[in-house]
């Protein structure tokens, strides 16, 4: 009994997963279903057209901050008054804070988590860079976590996260402020890497001191994380809220710093002659004053004062600060005009940056902040500053630490040149993604480095014509988008568990947003709607959905397909032109159609038999013997006769004066067969080539695969004939197979054998070269 | 078990945003019987590496007139840390150029195995690809192969840097 019952059970268990399976096979899969089970539900904060709603809120942090830095034992410590205020209508019992430099504790998470291996061949720099990393004691040192008053507040730390106990319940908007006491071992940049630290130059015996993450910063507490209290682990950057700053440094005397936000106490820290400037500076839209210039800079770094001084800053609504010091500093400063408002432009580089800092930084700042202003919202800091940083790119509130040093002897290639120039369009560009348009980074890398990396590629394209832009044209992500489908994973990927991190959340949203505007929707419609996003979400912290729903809302432009194929799935673009077939009217009028077929059934390819037979029989029986024909014997069913011409003029007087025309029109039909290989469902660009050279192209939206993603057919009335039909003729949409985009079928040649090629032609041309000299000399 | 490992003098720095990709395609040409090698890799990358193994400065190297010295150090790199084998029988590839991407951020290496033995009979062809995984813990290198009717697709990374094509078994 007991074993029936089990098979019983059994049984009935599959069926279940039988009808289960057979279920999920018929849920409309349809690439073009909308996205309602992708997005959240929308709401009173965020409404389903991607704008904030009537209920949106989100909470300030404001900061008062004393630092100072130790330059001989490289220690930062610091005293720090937040201010929280909770705008949510939440009750908040505790808060979190964030400790980001705990990511260089000895034993964190982030050093833990971390795959790292033996090989037989290690190099010393990779040895040297492991113990530097685990000898290093980094992480914050908490002295005081304090109310107002100086009485200790509960605590508890993990990781890169703290919780602070909240003495009564932080209703809705109320204000809780709080002190911490800290100091943290700066790190060498050089050693074990970072995004902030210190860069020791050892000719001169000084450093360059870029510092960021060097305070408890409070986590953003909203309606879709609650608290994004997500560890720190290295790849998920930053989500912050937004406040004011008053920071105070105290640096050796002779050091000059740049920092987040405006300098207040001018005079107390710069030099006569360095204010004089200054205000030059300030009136000079054209080209870059300098402050600090290289020889007082060479001067000042070769000695050491043993005085310190007090910079003072303060920044209006911004979501975090950084700054810069060293007392090998040059400083030069521009004006730049946006809107009829003046922002300045500084840049900060010690002599190794020359001369291409001299002439390019301070310029690619003013030119970064004209583009995104135009393309997003127009800048409303006060200042954009760029500091010179080996190696790496590193954004912040209004001040950014971006890479290219040239050679020693004073040249620098090509490549340091348009890095350089390309690092700080982007690095200032992310004042916009995610400094103002505060998307979360612990979340989403795309959000503010795909989107800014869009923007990227239009200011390097207008800083110079055939910018050598790495991200943004079509064709360069093909590469990326036809690899193995384990080694890529969505866009739509937590920035902890992207593979290929460049190109999944630099290069492939990037050439998304550029496919939209070039190819999708247009550039009008494109630039209106992403300038929404822009002024909708400015000064606030957008999701991935209000960037999605505002694209379409402001453009009638239905996008679920393409979030949904590009964002959401790892699929490619492989559309292949199978089939061309070609048609003509058939008349109907004998007189035409019957010498046609006539001439058709000629051209057939004959049976060999019948062809040998042609000699081998001299005559059949029918050609012979007269009697043995009858009325089939010669009957030509070619042949027109009266009734059939009477026929044809009846049909004729039947049809209306369209249809006649139609039938008279001796126009050319092509039906166009098409698979989508790839996966991703795009618009189909065609070009016809004419026999008569002429050409014609045709734009064809996405929507024509919208009953059947894999196979379409589409016919074109033509006037001519043609002659070849080329698929995707503009390289518009990072179409990863071009052999299937061909009629006739043309295999176009691989990179390969195009410098094969090349490398002969070149030959040739010395060839060539050497034959002209030769007839030069023996014409004299 | 205690392994040896050898050190090698070096200076390693790793900057911020990059993240470490090399692209690799085998392509077997039917009219020229050869297998044609394209690699791509980050000229930084490569610098760095010929650099740290031989200490020569490489930098800008794609400027100036042809250096067959630095060219001999790319190939011996590319030599030991890209072998491709069919039936365990290591492939000599010959050297045929290298470019710049129009991006000037990268650099393709074409390399060639002429008169490439296409037997019916092939049983596996093994691929070990350890590009810069000396300097890199999180490097992946990417290798397409094309073949006349089949297209074989691989990601190494340092975890599992050789793989095997069984060419029985003609899945895309």
């Amino acid at each position: 009994m007991i074993f029936n019952c089990k098979k019983i059970n059994f049984t009935i268990l599959i069926l279940l997963t039988t009808s289960l399976l057979m279920g999920q096979e018929n849920l409309n899969k349809s690439k073009f279903k909308q996205l309602h089970q992708e997005l959240p539900t929308p709401n009173v904060y965020r409404t389903a057209s991607g704008a904030p709603g009537h209920e949106y809120y989100q909470q300030k942090a404001d900061y008062i901050i004393d630092v100072e830095l130790d330059e001989k034992n490289n220690i930062l410590s610091g005293n720090e008054t937040i201010t929280y205020t909770n705008n949510s209508p939440d009750i908040l019992n505790y808060l979190w804070v964030q400790l980001d430099q705990n990511v260089r504790a000895k034993n964190s998470h982030s050093q833990l988590t971390s795959t790292s291996r033996m090989t037989k061949k290690m190099r010393f720099g990779s040895i040297r860079r492991m113990h530097d990393k685990m000898n290093f004691d980094g992480g914050f040192k908490l002295e005081e976590v304090t109310d107002m008053y100086g009485k200790k507040l509960q605590y508890i730390v993990n990781e890169t996260m703290m919780r602070i106990e909240l003495p009564k319940p932080l209703i809705k908007e109320q204000t809780f402020s709080f002190k911490i006491k800290y100091y943290y071992n700066i790190n060498d940049r050089m050693k074990i890497g970072g995004r902030s630290g210190y860069e020791y130059f050892e000719e001169d015996d000084n450093s360059i001191y870029t510092i960021a993450q060097f305070f408890p910063r409070m986590a953003v507490y909203n309606e879709v994380e609650g608290w994004q209290n997500k560890q720190f682990l290295g790849r998920g950057e930053f989500s912050l809220p937004f406040g004011d700053y008053k920071v105070s440094i105290t640096v050796p005397a002779d050091h000059i710093v740049a920092a987040t936000g405006e300098l207040k106490n001018t005079s107390s820290v710069l030099e006569k002659k360095q204010i004089k400037r200054l205000e030059i500076a300030k009136r000079n839209y054209t080209d870059p004053v300098i402050i600090v210039n290289q020889n007082e800079a060479v001067e000042n770094e070769k000695t050491k004062s043993e005085s310190k001084k007090t910079w003072i800053f303060e920044a209006k609504n911004v979501r975090d600060f950084g700054w810069a010091s060293s007392r090998k500093f040059i400083w030069d400063a521009m004006a730049v005009d946006i809107s009829g408002k003046r922002v300045m432009a500084y840049s900060y580089y010690p002599k190794e940056g020359n001369p291409l800092w001299e002439q390019y930084s301070t310029r690619v700042v003013a030119h970064s902040l004209k583009v995104y202003s135009k393309y997003t919202i127009d800048y409303i800091y006060p200042q954009a500053t760029s500091v010179h940083a080996k190696w790496i790119g590193m954004e912040y509130p209004m001040i950014s630490f971006n890479f290219g040093r040239p050679e020693k002897d004073g040249t620098y290639s090509k490549r340091t040149k348009y890095g350089m120039i390309g690092v700080i369009i982007h690095e200032v560009g992310h004042n916009f993604f995610p400094m103002i348009i505060n998307s979360d980074e612990r979340q989403w890398t795309w959000m503010d480095e795909g989107l800014n990396t869009f923007v990227q590629y239009l200011a390097e394209q207008e800083f110079e014509r055939n910018y050598p832009s790495r991200r943004g044209p079509p064709a360069n992500i093909i590469e990326y988008m036809k690899g193995e489908k384990s080694g890529i994973v969505p866009i739509m990927t937590n920035s902890e568990s992207v593979l290929q991190f460049g190109n999944n959340a630099y290069g492939k949203p990037a050439t998304a947003l550029n496919i939209l505007r070039e190819t999708i929707m247009g550039r009008e419609l494109f630039d209106y709607a992403f300038k929404t996003y822009s002024q909708r979400w400015a000064f606030k912290h957008p999701t991935p959905a209000d960037f999605f729903r505002t694209m379409e809302d402001a453009s009638a432009v239905d996008l679920d397909w393409f979030w949904r194929g590009w964002f959401y799935t790892n699929d490619h673009v492989d559309i292949s032109l199978d089939e061309v077939n070609w048609y003509q009217i058939n008349t109907g009028n004998p007189d035409i159609e019957n010498p046609i077929a006539k001439e058709n059934e000629k051209n057939q390819n004959t049976y060999i038999g019948d062809t040998k037979n042609e000699i081998s029989i001299p005559k059949t029986v029918t050609e012979y013997d007269e009697d043995a024909i009858d009325f089939y014997t010669t009957f030509d069913p070619y042949n027109i006769s009266i009734l059939d011409r009477e026929d044809y003029s009846d049909y004729i007087k039947n049809l209306d004066d369209s249809e006649k025309q139609i039938l008279n029109s001796d126009k050319n039909y092509y039906e166009l067969q098409f698979s989508n290989i790839g996966g991703l469902v795009m618009p189909i660009i065609l070009e016809f080539i004419y026999v008569d050279g002429t050409r014609k192209t045709i734009r064809i939206p996405a929507e024509i695969w919208k009953k059947n993603s894999n196979s379409v057919k589409k016919v074109f009335i033509l006037e001519k004939e043609l002659s070849k039909v080329i698929l995707d003729p503009f390289l518009e949409t990072a179409d990863t197979d071009r052999n299937n985009n061909y009629w006739p079928t043309k295999n176009e040649p691989t990179r390969f054998q195009l410098f094969k090629q090349k490398e002969k032609n070149s030959e040739n041309q010395m060839q060539r070269t050497r034959k002209v000299e030769e007839r030069l000399q023996n014409d004299k | 078990m205690i392994n040896n490992f050898f050190f090698l003098a070096a200076f390693l720095f790793v900057p911020f945003h990059d993240f470490h990709v090399t692209h690799t395609t085998f392509h077997y040409n039917n009219e020229s019987k050869s297998m044609e090698i394209t690699i791509k890799v980050a000229l930084e990358d490569l610098e760095k590496s010929i650099k740290d193994i031989y200490s020569e400065k490489i930098d800008g190297f794609l400027d100036t007139q042809e250096n067959k010295n630095i060219e001999k150090l790319i190939i011996e790199y590319f030599r030991n840390n890209l072998i491709f084998s069919v039936d365990k029988n290591k492939q000599e590839y010959h050297w045929v150029g290298k470019e710049s991407s129009n991006n000037l951020h990268d650099i393709y290496l074409y390399f060639e195995i002429p008169n490439y033995d296409k037997n019916e009979n092939i049983e596996s062809i093994i691929i070990k690809n350890t590009l810069f995984f000396d300097l890199y813990n999180n490097q992946t290198n990417i290798a397409l192969i094309e073949l006349i009717d089949s297209k074989y697709n691989l990601t190494f990374t340092i975890d599992n840097d050789i793989q095997t094509i069984f060419m029985n078994n003609k899945s895309r």
